[in-house]
């Protein structure tokens, strides 16, 4: 069946992606990492040069970029792992399920479907200090004096992971529940007939069979944690010990008009991204090879 | 008690736990969108709408640009799934069933995309909408939005399409089909419900992007929905209360879908992942 005939069908069946992607995609991809060779301030646009490495080189030398490196592997670190723990705890709670199932599901997912906009802003109305509910509640449980300023120094990244926890451990819950259905009854039958306990069978078959699931969810929750942007932008505008990479880059390239700086530091996070992705599907592979 | 049921107590006692969690915020919007801007500063805190009121949302309708900002949410997020599965959907099928050359470098051309941080890509979309005079228009965010949903939409649907029989196609061929029809007549058909999941997929996608649509957009009525909500505050000095009516407006899509496509968003996420 196949051939001449079918791989030239593949080509025009193709064809149209490629080109969307090129057209659309490649120029500005290939413009950033053009750009960010360049010293070019748009307020300055006749005073901009060639200056190689020179913007990365600056770059390694930046305090603040840094600072705001350190900030977004924080923030990724947290949040990833609390989603992690808590997905886990919301796949085995659902997959146990046998009426009730699809309301509790829908609820769960409810969070992750929402525009990130309208969450951050449902969370700053929650914390907010004069009007928020979580200050009225400790307020009345007697457990606070003054209120409590969530968004401002000290909490506001707290305040930030809690709101990305909320909105996107559904996610992760859903993918392990699919690793959850896709072991088999019998295996658990099996080691109960052997005598093994439920954390017995829990350690023993659940988390090794689910290893690749893990892998999946925290390979996608870790690129889009250290990119993340809008969540910060709507909560704190980067203020407060808040500032990640992608909120940093929005500053120096729409602020600062720094157009070659800014390139540099969006070339840097692709690549910080990239090295990410490849680790973690190293770890994905050498989880699902038997052992 | 026996320790099997009290077992069971404690389960149930978590999964409600969970759905409160994850629904109390919810909660806490519709309340302060049903409350007047004064019982808002109430001490202590009513935790109901008291006494409820429907102005916020009249408010919301009448003092701003919203219903078109929620009309312009729905034209993008329309375009953008058709567009995006009227040429993500041929790719997909030639990546699951046929022979395709270099089929390595088109997926990390794909995977690419879908690393590479949006925030860099803007600025020089900006300036080539801008010469083709599409800012505060349609396809300035139609056009990026279907090359951030690409990438999903393929991987969705390239899974979807290796799942369906090779025999379907070989029987259409056997009947004297060339492939061109067999994908049309037979597959295309047949992929209805892998469709629908990626269609909702990318709808939510569009209908809650924030970035692309802050930078595209400058005058209130080309915004779409995120923005709008964003800027909110800042723009009309509008009490919490119409905040909170306009958020709950710009839920109830998404409710509607999560309601009603709510096994199909589980495969969507799920899919590729599943053995």
């Amino acid at each position: 069946m196949s051939g001449r005939g079918d791989t030239r069908l593949a080509a025009w069946l193709l064809a149209p992606s490629l080109a969307f992607v090129v057209v659309v995609g490649a120029f500005p991809v290939l413009s950033q990492f053009v750009l960010s060779l360049w010293r070019y301030n748009l307020k300055f646009a006749e005073e901009r040069a060639f200056v190689g490495l020179g913007n990365y080189a600056a770059l390694v030398r930046d305090a603040v970029f840094w600072r705001d490196l350190w900030q977004t592997t924080w923030f990724t670190g947290v949040s990833v792992s609390l989603e992690l723990a808590l997905g886990l705890a919301a796949a085995l709670l659902l997959h146990g399920m046998r009426r009730g199932r699809t309301a509790v599901t829908a609820s769960t997912i409810l969070p992750w479907a929402l525009p990130t906009v309208v969450a951050a802003t449902m969370w700053s109305l929650l914390l907010n200090d004069r009007i928020g509910l979580v200050n009225s509640v400790l307020g009345r449980l007697g457990l606070m004096g003054e209120p409590i300023v969530w968004l401002g120094p000290g909490l506001a990244m707290v305040s930030v992971i809690v709101a990305d926890v909320w909105k996107t451990t559904p996610f992760v819950a859903i993918i392990l529940l699919a690793g959850l259905k896709s072991i088999p009854r019998e295996y658990y039958e099996a080691a109960n007939l052997d005598g093994a306990g439920r954390w017995r069978s829990f350690t023993g078959i659940t988390l090794p069979l689910l290893k690749p699931f893990i892998a999946i969810a925290v390979l996608f929750r870790a690129m889009d944690a250290f990119r993340i942007f809008d969540l910060i932008w709507v909560l704190t505008g980067g203020a407060s010990g808040t500032e990640t990479v992608s909120v940093a880059i929005y500053r120096t390239l729409f602020r600062y008009s720094e157009l070659g700086y800014g390139s540099a530091m969006t070339v840097s996070l692709f690549f910080i991204v990239f090295a990410l992705s490849l680790l973690l599907i190293r770890s994905m592979k050498v989880a699902s090879e038997p052992r | 008690m026996t320790a099997r049921t009290r077992r069971g107590a404690w389960m149930w006692a978590a999964r409600v736990g969970l759905a409160v969690a994850a629904l109390v915020p919810f909660y806490w919007i519709a309340t302060v969108s049903l409350s007047t801007p004064q019982a808002l500063y109430k001490t202590p805190l009513d935790y109901y709408p008291n006494p409820p009121a429907l102005s916020n949302f009249t408010a919301v309708f009448a003092v701003s640009q919203f219903p078109r900002n929620v009309l312009n949410s729905l034209v993008v997020a329309s375009l953008t799934t058709l567009l995006t599965l009227a040429i993500g959907s041929p790719a997909a099928y030639a990546l699951a069933r046929l022979t395709v050359r270099r089929k390595s470098a088109i997926m990390a051309l794909f995977l690419g995309i879908a690393i590479f941080p949006a925030i860099g890509m803007i600025g020089p979309l900006y300036v080539g909408m801008a010469r083709l005079h599409l800012i505060n228009r349609y396809p300035a965010l139609v056009l990026p939005y279907t090359l951030l949903s690409l990438p999903l939409a393929v991987w969705i649907l390239t899974h979807f399409f290796s799942t369906l029989p090779r025999s379907l196609e070989d029987a259409a061929l056997v009947d004297g089909c060339t492939m061109t029809r067999a994908f049309f007549r037979i597959i295309l058909p047949l992929s209805a419900p892998g469709l629908l999941t990626a269609a909702i997929l990318i709808f939510i996608f569009a209908w809650n992007e924030f970035l692309f649509a802050l930078i595209m957009t400058s005058t209130p009525q080309s915004r779409t929905v995120p923005v709008a909500l964003a800027l909110f505050a800042g723009l009309h000095e509008l009490p919490w209360a119409t905040i909170a009516a306009a958020t709950v407006v710009s839920v109830l899509p998404v409710l509607a879908l999560v309601a009603l496509f709510q096994q199909r968003i589980v495969e969507g996420l799920t899919s590729g992942v599943e053995r």
